[in-house]
């Protein structure tokens, strides 16, 4: 369902990202894994349509999304989070959630001016919507406190739950479970291994092995711009080019 | 002792009842800034053509007094759609272009009207006549028209921003614009309603105020003056500090011009303003 294929990205001199080629399978869970610089986040930002590849092709579902905008690939399915918890701070759980079902709601500005009964009941709906995705990863009893008040774990999760709220074909999880705490992120894992994966594809950058290990089905390695493994994340640690590349330096660190 | 008061009740009375037609101008220039971040500079411009309307719909034209409004709601929408597209789309986040674009598109349509309407200053006679008497205090009945026409207006820009998706949706664009993109916000589309409803709310504002005031077409100094005031006092992006900020100018001009004199009541109201901003720097309602 999402075919990379042979990108390039330059920065000026620098190249962040040398003909890298890849597939994912629809309800496949993946990791992009590598350490910083490698060109993880580039290439996130380059399948959410932030910016356009320098050469290559983005294929998502048969069609050729190269250089679309971030808003255009909303449109069409693709999602993402960002490292940084990215959050509409000053208002309600709930109401960034129902900024997510933004576009699976008709506008009807009319109706909403007047109040009719009928606009009341449309939004108690979609009121009930974003509940349940709160309900789905757990945060429900959030629905109204502030997202800037909210501990960082639960603020992770309502970014997901955002980004799920649009109902994506395809998530893309930027260090899902960074700066969460072991059992934090563990209940995160388990929900993007279960609830969230029955619901799109998901590709996520993770660092931690036990995350990768425990949880993915596949594990994609970046290294300075170019792709070094692609296969079962049990593969990882007897593959010398990664070791060497990744696992050696993190361990050295 | 009894006429201070009387004097100072009916000057309250006047200056909510100007109040709410101030407020109607800055909530639109808060909503253009909020969504668009741009200080739209030819917002008193759009006041002058919605009084400019009045005269030349109702005055010259002769149209009925409704038919007048639905053509300046009308004109002033499309007129915010199109400034929206032609010249704030293509510049946004160019803060400096941008002042030079509405600065620019201000003094344009101010010489455009010079040539188009002349310099001799128009007259609009009231729309309505009599005087209501509330105890004491006599208001004009034309003024509480334009002041309750002027309420139910904020009402619905209030409906409008909390009630409606496209509301959920602006405030999403004004506190994370890209964020809103990612998901599936139409920005663009936002921020053109965005603009036409500024556009409309101040053209509405001017036609309200056209048989209160002489027309010609340097009114929207003022206004504009006054707008800038307001939603900085009220804190830049605040609804709300808007509208009370709005009726604090609207009151401070009228009660210190009935016991000090119009001249001096400008200097109060700069003077009162001033010290909100020394105490809250971000304004009344403002976020630091």
């Amino acid at each position: 369902m999402l075919e990379i294929r042979s990108i390039t990205k330059r920065f000026g001199g620098l190249t962040a990202l040398q003909d890298v080629a890849f597939t994912v399978g629809r309800g496949e869970l993946v990791a992009l894994v590598g350490p910083n610089g490698a060109g993880k986040s580039t290439l996130f930002n380059i399948i959410a349509g932030a910016f356009p590849p320098t050469r290559g092709q983005i294929v998502f579902n048969g069609r050729d999304v190269t250089g679309l905008s971030s808003h255009d690939l909303a449109r069409l399915g693709v999602a993402r989070t960002f490292q940084q918890t990215t959050l509409f701070g000053e208002q309600t759980a709930l109401e960034n959630v129902l900024h997510g079902l933004h576009r699976h709601v008709p506008a009807r500005v009319v109706a909403g001016l007047l109040a009719t009964p009928a606009y009341g009941k449309e939004q108690r709906e979609v009121a009930r919507r974003a509940l349940g995705v709160l309900e789905l990863l757990g945060i429900a009893a959030y629905r109204d406190t502030v997202a800037a008040d909210l501990p960082l774990g639960i603020q992770k999760l309502l970014t997901v739950a955002v980004a799920l709220a649009t109902e994506p074909v395809l998530l893309l999880l930027d260090e899902p479970a960074a700066g969460l705490s072991r059992d934090e992120a563990t209940r995160m894992m388990n929900l993007v291994a279960s609830e969230i994966r029955q619901r799109c594809t998901v590709v996520l950058v993770e660092h931690n092995m036990r995350i990768v290990a425990g949880w993915c089905d596949r594990a994609l390695v970046l290294h300075f711009g170019q792709k070094i493994y692609d296969g079962a994340p049990e593969g990882l640690t007897r593959d010398q080019g990664v070791v060497d590349a990744y696992l050696g330096v993190a361990e050295l660190a | 002792m009894d006429v201070y008061l009387h004097l100072i009740g009916q000057g309250l009375a006047i200056g909510l009842l100007t109040g709410i037609l101030y407020v109607l101008i800055a909530l639109g220039l808060t909503l253009i800034y909020g969504i668009l971040h741009i200080v739209n500079f030819a917002h008193g411009e759009i006041y002058m053509l919605g009084a400019m309307g009045v005269f030349y719909c109702y005055v010259v034209f002769k149209l009925p007094f409704a038919a007048t409004l639905v053509v300046i709601l009308l004109l002033s929408l499309l007129l915010g759609l199109g400034v929206e597209r032609a010249f704030f789309r293509p510049l946004r986040g160019q803060w400096l272009q941008l002042v030079v674009a509405s600065v620019g598109l201000s003094l344009i349509i101010q010489s455009l009207g010079w040539i188009a309407f002349g310099i001799q200053e128009k007259n609009v006679p009231s729309f309505f006549t009599g005087v209501v008497a509330f105890g004491g205090v006599r208001l004009p009945t034309q003024r509480l028209i334009a002041a309750a026409v002027g309420v139910v207006l904020v009402g619905l820009l209030y409906a409008l921003v909390y009630r409606t998706k496209v509301g959920l949706a602006m405030r999403a664009i004004e506190e994370d614009e890209e964020t809103a993109r990612m998901l599936g916000i139409d920005a663009d589309r936002v921020a053109a309603l965005a603009c036409a409803v500024g556009f409309a709310l101040a053209a509405l504002a001017g036609a309200f105020v056209a048989p209160i005031y002489s027309l010609n077409p340097g009114m929207g100094l003022e206004a504009i003056l006054m707008s800038f005031l307001i939603i900085i006092v009220g804190g830049l992006g605040s609804i709300t500090g808007t509208v009370l900020a709005g009726l604090l100018v609207g009151v401070l001009q009228s009660v210190g011009g009935v016991l000090l004199g119009a001249e001096a009541a400008y200097g109060l109201v700069f003077i009162v303003m001033i010290v909100v901003l020394v105490v809250r720097p971000a304004g009344l309602l403002g976020k630091a």
